[in-house]
């Protein structure tokens, strides 16, 4: 029984670093797709980075860095208990921030006309959206999460939030500052 | 958690919002300029690390792994900090 337990760890184990693994694969190739088309066309990619609002990219990061600071936390609580839903809820509130100024941003970008730039918004809007859908989806089962915790699912949740943020503070200077 | 773990917890967030902030300011006023921008970057690997280090708690870890999470960022900022070398050297 307990073998059998451990074996179910490790196989849960397992599955998550597939899952982590393939989104840092995808986002990968995103944003090495992205830096090719910013020096392909040097004169777009300056018109492109006059569209956007580092500032609000800026808060998002220090949001994200907190909301992942947090489901730090409820796995160094334990992982399990009442004690760990306060960190996963603060946590998932915090992803649903980031998707709220990110949601802002979108919308001062596309009335400022980005969407007329070409391959370089689209990109741009499969780069940054696919992250965001990541972050809400990751916020709502954060929420889930701290309604029934459980170790597994706490350190499972967290990982895969964790592998978010590391995108994000990669994804970040990539798009906006360099 | 034990005092000093809290303290290490406290001081990896306090380094990431500083490093944050900082790598956003040094990025909003780099201009173009090669050395901000190498530097901007050099924050977010920093930051990267500290995300892989202590909030996966895989600082005592020896595995692949770790080593492999901590490649990724490496190497999508090296290929950035090469990307804004070329266009430097070429603009």
């Amino acid at each position: 029984m307990a073998g059998t337990k451990a074996q179910g760890g490790e196989g849960d184990s397992l599955l998550l670093w597939i899952l982590v693994w393939s989104e840092l694969a995808a986002f990968g190739v995103l944003l090495i797709a992205f830096m090719i088309m910013m020096m392909l066309n040097p004169d777009g990619a300056a018109l492109f980075r006059s569209h956007l609002h580092p500032g609000l990219a800026a808060a998002n990061t220090i949001i994200l860095v907190l909301s992942g600071w947090q489901a730090a936390l409820a796995v160094r609580l334990g992982g399990e208990g009442r004690a760990v839903c306060r960190p996963l809820l603060l946590a998932a509130l915090f992803g649903l921030a980031f998707a709220a100024v990110k949601a802002f941003e979108y919308t001062l970008e596309i009335r400022s006309g980005i969407g007329g730039l070409g391959t370089l918004a689209e990109l741009y809007f499969i780069v940054t959206g696919f992250h965001l859908l990541h972050v809400v989806f990751g916020a709502a089962i954060l929420l889930l999460v701290a309604w029934r915790p459980s170790r597994g699912n706490v350190v499972m949740i967290a990982t895969l939030w964790h592998a978010i943020d590391l995108v994000w503070l990669v994804m970040f200077p990539i798009v906006y500052l360099t | 958690m034990n005092r000093q773990a809290r303290e290490q917890f406290f001081a990896t967030l306090a380094m990431l919002l500083t490093l944050a902030a900082g790598g956003a300011f040094v990025g909003g006023l780099s201009g173009g300029l090669l050395v901000p921008i190498t530097a901007v970057l050099v924050m977010a690997y920093a930051k990267g690390r500290f995300i892989v280090l202590d909030f996966m708690e895989l600082r005592a870890s020896r595995s692949i792994l770790k080593s492999a999470l901590l490649a990724w960022p490496a190497v999508l900022l090296s290929l950035a900090l090469m990307r804004a070398v070329t266009v430097s050297l070429i603009g």
